[in-house]
């Protein structure tokens, strides 16, 4: 029960963080995705699984409290749980500029896949270029750069072994 | 990996695609309440959102003040040096009369009075995405708000509620690419619809003008009361150009929002007269 607890309290500070003291030191109003940046260091700690079970959990919360359509960031925080944990798990190494690039590739996907979401279900009309050097590029470079720290604090709290983590029995990353 | 790992897995991911699109299909339209468990998530995480909020809008209100502490003391030689002047020779009565004027213009709606009662309420949340924009306030039903009242700032237009909980209610800003509200033209009094847009710059557009409006670089931008949510005469932002479609069927301006959603912080819900009081906590 603990172990959930610190999960649970993780993604809430997480979301706070992100829709409370993000928004008021944006860059050129870009924000880094932190609940994002977990997802990612999770699944490439604990593997596909578990990144997609996190993603769809935090993302199912954030479009609850902000209003977007029910599934629209769970389904694409889910997708890119998914794959980071899958090529995270086989790429990756204890180099940073790897990991950095993991979460420029990540956002990448995430900001694909929801533009994708949005795109069928109405919400968002289609400007792929634009959007693509107006948001999706700096947003990513944002999360590259905060990607270490959320790795390694991510990476300690995992080895502590204090949360509870959805998974099939992958294991640790070895590295 | 066994064949029952693979099965589960197999099973888990169509699970969860049959989830997340049910859930996309059965909320995609803008509903009229939202459900228990989306309040009851609302209303647990409002203190905790609120207590973030003021702690940060502080500390960043205390780090900005000594970092324009120097710039504000030589702004206030300035002005105080600027003011001398007007007094002198006459002109700020000129200057207040016209900024009167143009608040009158701004904040038509108040003025016309009795119809609506302003809700003050904090913003305890924002978008954390960079493709949506909208706030969390820290008011909801039990100080009388309700879905589709408007919201306004000092400046102008903010937004609409869309959804609320008792103590808490979102809003959708007038720059999310989902908003749009009836507009006018205030000189010229030409009628389109002001949309939000996807992206940095934070810029609205006015479409649906005829081709041949008349459209100048400067002219202010209201709502014009069709659609019956917003009322008319309320300032959106200000024209910074316009062009003609591909079609060339019809022209959009290009607006500049009176409000700096960057930086919101306080904001008005326009609640009919007749609603309960805005201030009972």
């Amino acid at each position: 029960m603990r172990k959930i607890v610190f999960l649970a309290t993780l993604i809430v500070a997480g979301l706070i963080i992100q829709s409370g003291v993000f928004p008021l030191f944006s860059v050129n109003g870009i924000k880094p995705d932190l609940l994002l940046l977990l997802v990612i260091a999770f699944a490439v700690q604990r593997g596909g699984e578990t990144g997609a079970v996190l993603g769809l959990v935090t993302g199912l919360i954030q479009d609850i409290v902000f209003g977007h359509v029910l599934g629209l960031f769970a389904g694409s925080k889910m997708v890119t749980g998914a794959l980071a944990g899958l090529i995270g798990r086989r790429f990756f190494g204890e180099n940073p500029l790897v990991l950095a690039a993991l979460a420029l590739l990540a956002t990448v996907v995430h900001s694909i896949s929801l533009l994708l979401l949005a795109g069928l279900s109405g919400i968002l009309e289609p400007e792929g270029p634009r959007l693509l050097m107006e948001i999706v590029l700096p947003e990513a470079l944002t999360n590259a750069v905060l990607m270490l720290p959320i790795y390694y604090y991510v990476r300690r709290i995992v080895r502590q072994g204090n949360i509870f983590l959805p998974s099939a029995g992958e294991g640790r990353f070895p590295g | 990996m066994s064949g029952l790992d693979r099965y589960r897995r197999l099973l888990g991911v169509l699970f969860s695609l049959l989830l997340v699109t049910s859930l996309m299909s059965l909320t995609v339209r803008e509903r009229e309440r939202i459900t228990v468990l989306e309040q009851a998530i609302l209303e647990a995480l409002a203190p905790l959102q609120t207590l973030a909020n003021n702690t940060v809008v502080r500390v960043e209100g205390f780090f900005r003040g000594l970092a324009e502490m120097r710039v504000v003391y030589q702004e206030n030689l300035e002005l105080r040096d600027q003011v001398g002047k007007l007094k002198a020779s006459g002109i700020r009565l000129q200057e207040l009369e016209q900024e009167n004027k143009r608040l009158r213009a701004l904040l038509g709606f108040i003025e016309r009075g009795s119809d609506f009662r302003p809700i003050p309420a904090r913003v305890i949340g924002r978008d954390p995405s960079n493709f949506f924009s909208t706030i969390l306030l820290d008011k909801g039903s039990r100080n009388g708000v309700s879905k589709d009242l408007p919201v306004v700032t000092g400046q102008g237009l903010a937004g609409r509620v869309i959804a609320v909980s008792p103590t808490t209610s979102r809003v959708r800003l007038i720059t999310d690419p989902a908003s749009a509200v009836g507009a006018r033209l205030q000189s010229s009094r030409f009628e389109g619809v002001v949309e939000g847009t996807v992206g940095t710059r934070g810029e609205l557009q006015l479409i649906h003008l005829s081709q041949d409006a008349k459209v100048v670089t400067g002219e202010i931008v209201i709502t014009s009361g069709l659609g019956g949510i917003f009322p008319s005469g309320i300032g959106i932002g200000s024209v910074k150009g316009s062009f003609v479609t591909r079609r060339g069927l019809e022209r959009v301006a290009l607006v500049e929002p009176f409000v700096d959603f960057q930086r919101i912080e306080e904001v008005m819900v326009m609640a009919a007269a007749a609603g309960p009081t805005g201030e009972e906590q």
